[in-house]
């Protein structure tokens, strides 16, 4: 399981689980142990999810503001994206791209 | 089109979490009620965010319709029962606090020795919306209190007023019944959700929890803290007694021993998380009252020491998570080649497989 990123945690998905899971263990249904166990589980389906299950396509316009390369991880700021899909645009006054590697290391 | 997907997918990924999590469940012996309660929390928050693309509450009602098809009757009709509940009351209660509604029915039936002992939670529950109010009342259950008020999340809170509703009655509107209760019952719960976003910015403090515990009656700031660290503990505690659900709720009942030694449980580790992701929101939350020129400023700043822009200094609103297979640069046109992606911008989830992104630095 730990071959998954934990990047999608931070995603509306992500936080709504997490609050659900911080819930039960509040309420003293589950360990916190066993909610670790709910996320690693949730890396992984959100990951193959993402792969196997969406086809869309789109593509980000945009000036970099700020760009920074860390432990492999890209993260990229951008003011005035513009989001093109297949049949809608998108677009907003800045946005965070959070990017890790498609190829972790450790496979390589 | 990805965002019309973006709930169907969802509830994929929501299946196969729940589906492929249960012989977890099993093993440390969590009745499969409680995974059926995580599954409903979640997809509730999901549909309270808002972040699909069409009429969420359409949609999700929907899959919800065929997943109650799917499963026990009994759930389904929790899930409506919520639903009328969470309308009746929409207007005043926050998104959080349908939740437990939902979660409440379930636990209640799943277990009527866990639900027994809901009632006297009560008082807690009021935590921190109505902290002054909890403070006063609380002399006696200041553990109890702990236990349930627990992180600036109202959740738990949340959570406990639905296990009284449903403890005093399933059926009957929740409304009547809560009224009966004492004070700490239902108007301090509405206020929960706007009193939220105060007790939010507290995040930060999470972490010196443990040292606070021993303070709790000091201040009521410090109750509400403490709380969810006492919680955890009887958590924790349970764990050691070969912990079924009904065990677990009992342990609750135990006098609060707070521990103060190390860092590596899984406790403090889910701590951590949840306070870091808190401070994240937060700062992400501040962020964007700055004006431009303030947030770009910080950005450079904040670039020079790395991790700290990354905790938050430069997040905006709108966020894209992704992989990448290429990042390249000629002169200051950049190019990159991103893959499985979620996007939150403009409130809306996107998801993609593949984006190209073009950007002049």
């Amino acid at each position: 399981m730990s071959q998954y990123y934990e990047l999608y945690r931070t995603s509306t998905l992500g936080f709504a689980l997490t609050d659900s899971l911080d819930e039960l263990i509040q309420a003293g249904h589950i360990t916190p142990q066993l909610a670790i166990r709910v996320l690693m589980q949730y890396d992984k389906s959100i990951a193959e999810a993402l792969t196997n299950h969406v086809k869309a396509r789109a593509t980000i316009k945009g000036s970099l503001k700020t760009y920074r390369f860390c432990d492999d991880v890209w993260t990229f700021i951008i003011s005035n994206p513009n989001f093109k899909f297949e049949n809608e645009v998108v677009s907003a006054d800045k946005v965070k791209i959070v990017a890790c590697n498609a190829r972790r290391p450790d496979e390589a | 089109m990805s965002s019309l997907i973006v709930a169907s997918i969802y509830q994929q990924v929501i299946n196969d979490v729940i589906h492929n999590i249960q012989r977890d469940f099993e093993d440390s012996g969590v009745d499969v009620s409680v995974l059926n309660e995580l599954q409903q929390l979640w997809e509730t928050k999901i549909i309270q965010s808002r972040v699909t693309n069409f009429p969420p509450e359409d949609d999700k009602n929907q899959l919800e319709q065929e997943e109650d098809m799917e499963n026990s009757s009994k759930r389904g009709t929790n899930k409506q029962k919520a639903k009328a509940r969470s309308k009746s009351y929409n207007q005043n209660l926050s998104v959080g606090n349908i939740n437990q509604d939902e979660s409440e029915d379930e636990l209640s039936d799943a277990n009527s020795v866990v639900s027994n002992k809901y009632p006297e939670n009560e008082t807690k529950f009021t935590g921190q919306s109505a902290a002054s109010l909890a403070s006063i009342i609380n002399t006696s259950n200041t553990n109890n209190m702990s236990a349930n008020t627990g992180y600036p999340l109202s959740p738990s809170q949340r959570k406990n007023n639905a296990f009284e509703e449903d403890y005093d009655d399933q059926n009957s509107s929740t409304d009547d019944e809560s009224q009966n209760q004492p004070l700490s019952t239902r108007a301090p719960q509405f206020l929960a959700s706007g009193v939220n976003a105060p007790l939010a910015s507290m995040s930060p403090m999470m972490g010196q929890r443990n040292l606070d515990q021993a303070q709790q009656n000091s201040s009521k700031i410090n109750d509400l803290l403490n709380n969810n660290a006492t919680g955890n503990d009887y958590m924790y505690q349970s764990l050691g007694s070969n912990s079924l659900a009904n065990n677990n709720s009992q342990d609750t009942k135990k006098p609060y021993l707070p521990q103060n030694d190390g860092c590596d449980d899984p406790i403090s580790v889910w701590k951590i998380f949840l306070a870091e992701r808190k401070l994240k929101q937060l700062n992400s939350a501040n962020k964007l009252d700055s004006t431009e020129q303030n947030k770009d400023f910080n950005m450079t700043i904040s670039q020079v020491d790395g991790d700290n822009s990354e905790n938050g200094g430069d997040i905006t609103e709108h966020m894209v998570l992704c992989q990448y297979d290429k990042v390249s640069r000629t002169k200051n046109k950049w190019k990159c080649v991103l893959k499985d992606g979620i996007m939150l911008v403009n409130g809306r989830n996107y998801l993609f497989h593949k984006a190209n992104g073009d950007f002049e630095w």
